[in-house]
């Protein structure tokens, strides 16, 4: 019961900037309880806490319901059609010696 | 990650510029930027400023050739934020602008629209498009562990961190995705509907 005041009360004391990563943590369901009930409590009335939590909700069960194997991969790689007109402007610019 | 050394970096030809340098500068310029548009916008600017200074002979090699074009591409990221009106990415979070100097609510997120049925096909379009813009770490952590379900403990062996770090880069992560749907979906697909 004490571990639930203490894990509650540290996350009311969180400032709304700090309350996002406690929503996201309980997204993934690593929120401890008495931190899960000190998140409810702030979010009965700060309306921007409520609403990121709904976003984030929205994000989380988006990822969850990515077709089957169209799951793109996230990496941030450059796109080859990016890549291909770089390379077109680089060479361009280097025949006008550089002078773009 | 290539290393180069000294000697090889002043005899790097600007034609190989793109290939041996193009993914870093890449990373660097998404994971303040945000959008492919506004990456390669800002690529092109730093390598013509870049072309124009090493003909110019300002590459003297003392510095490595990535950190002189990752100092060019920084001062193109700035210009662009300015000109596009780009909230800044910074270590802070990328919704840093967001919050006031307490950590309160300046600019409050919108209130979702849930897609309909009818718009779930244009939700997931947008949804993997801003998630194919996110900076490869933050979507590492993300593809592991929120869309593969992977266990915590499993994601920081593979990734290497700390179940902290994870955290930070889950919400880091969910927060790009809320900040490029608010813009996208709430934009173009209310424009749409």
């Amino acid at each position: 019961m004490i571990t639930f005041i203490t894990e509650a009360i540290s996350v009311l004391r969180l400032s709304c900037r700090e309350h996002g990563e406690v929503i996201s943590r309980a997204c993934d369901h690593e929120l401890p309880a008495g931190a899960r009930f000190g998140m409810s409590v702030h979010q009965t009335y700060c309306t921007g806490c409520r609403r990121l939590s709904r976003w984030y909700r929205v994000v989380t069960q988006g990822a969850r319901n990515l077709p089957p194997g169209q799951v793109p991969h996230p990496a941030a790689r450059m796109p080859a059609d990016v890549r291909e007109r770089l390379g077109r402007f680089i060479a361009s610019s280097k025949r006008n010696g550089g002078d773009v | 990650m290539m290393e180069i050394n000294s000697s090889r970096v002043q005899e790097l030809p600007p034609d190989q510029w793109l290939s041996v340098h193009g993914e870093s500068l890449w990373r660097f310029a998404m994971s303040r930027l945000n959008r492919v548009d506004y990456a390669e916008e800002v690529l092109q600017e730093t390598f013509a400023a870049a072309l124009a200074g090493f003909s110019r002979g300002e590459f003297d090699g003392r510095s490595s050739l990535l950190s002189w074009l990752t100092g060019i591409l920084r001062h193109k990221v700035a210009d662009v934020q300015r000109r596009r009106n780009v909230a800044s990415i910074d270590e802070n979070g990328p919704a840093s602008s967001c919050y006031d100097e307490r950590g309160k609510w300046r600019v409050m997120p919108e209130s979702v629209v849930e897609a309909k049925p009818s718009e779930r096909e244009e939700f997931a379009r947008i949804y993997q498009s801003c998630l194919s813009n996110l900076p490869a770490p933050t979507a590492q952590a993300f593809e592991l562990r929120v869309i593969g379900e992977t266990p915590t403990e499993r994601v920081c062996e593979l990734l290497d961190i700390s179940p902290q770090n994870l955290w930070v880069r889950l919400h880091r992560a969910r927060e790009l995705l809320r900040l490029c749907l608010q813009t996208r979906w709430m934009g173009e697909g209310k424009k749409q509907r």
